[in-house]
């Protein structure tokens, strides 16, 4: 890890077009960041969204508990929209 | 439903159809058409935040290929769907910040990170899912 010492108005530079400037330094450290718009800049890691989807998928895939999946033998509508819902034959899960 | 880049964590899942059964509305099911034990549950960011604001960068506009310079409308340009974690004895949470958005005309999704400050583990839990639970 890189650990470099930084007063308000300086910066450290990523690669040619990465670029993260300190505002401020007060109660809080304020941050600039400039990057491509190519690159995500998001105070989580994308490995946190991955980790959250697997947590919510893992209960899909729990047919024990309820709301699992949609209700065994109920009648499911598929939203296919604009159009009208459309019924669907029996969830066969 | 299209989704050509994925979910996060689950890229190669790119096809899913929004399902919804009467005695679980508003649950939006999110199931995906490849692998059938493969299900999300999930709810309209508005069922849990009346006021959620959806502003998305120009890079999401284009790949969920909705053009005009207007903000999509949530309800009518898009369904933004808020994917639900359902915990073992603690509150069932939504994931506000990193949204499931479908441009209903299109039939294209994408899970997008919104710029606003929601939580990815925003505690949520409907009466109605607790007694289930």
């Amino acid at each position: 890890m890189l650990i470099s010492q930084r007063k308000e108005g300086e910066a450290v530079n990523i690669g040619d077009d990465i670029e993260i400037r300190i505002i401020s330094v007060r109660r809080k450290v304020v941050l600039g960041i400039i990057a491509p718009r190519d690159v995500k800049v998001t105070t989580r890691k994308l490995s946190d969204f991955a980790l959250e989807n697997t947590m919510a998928a893992a209960h899909g895939l729990n047919r024990e508990k309820p709301f699992a999946a949609p209700p065994e033998g109920e009648q499911c509508i598929v939203l296919s929209f604009p159009a009208k819902p459309r019924k669907i034959a029996k969830t066969d899960r | 439903m299209e989704i050509p880049e994925g979910l996060f964590g689950f890229s190669d899942e790119t096809r899913f159809l929004l399902l919804e059964a009467p005695t679980a509305r508003p649950i939006v099911f999110v199931q995906s058409v490849r692998s059938p034990s493969l299900c999300f549950i999930s709810l309209p960011v508005r069922v849990i935040e009346p006021n959620y604001r959806l502003s998305l960068p120009e890079e999401d506009l284009n790949s969920l290929k909705i053009a005009g310079a207007n903000a999509p409308e949530i309800g009518r340009d898009v369904l933004c769907l808020a994917l639900l974690t359902i915990r073992e004895r603690r509150a069932t949470t939504a994931n506000l910040r990193a949204p499931l958005v479908i441009n209903i005309a299109a039939h294209r999704g994408k899970q997008v990170i919104v710029s606003e400050n929601y939580s990815h583990q925003h505690p949520y839990l409907e009466a109605r899912m607790s007694a289930a639970c």
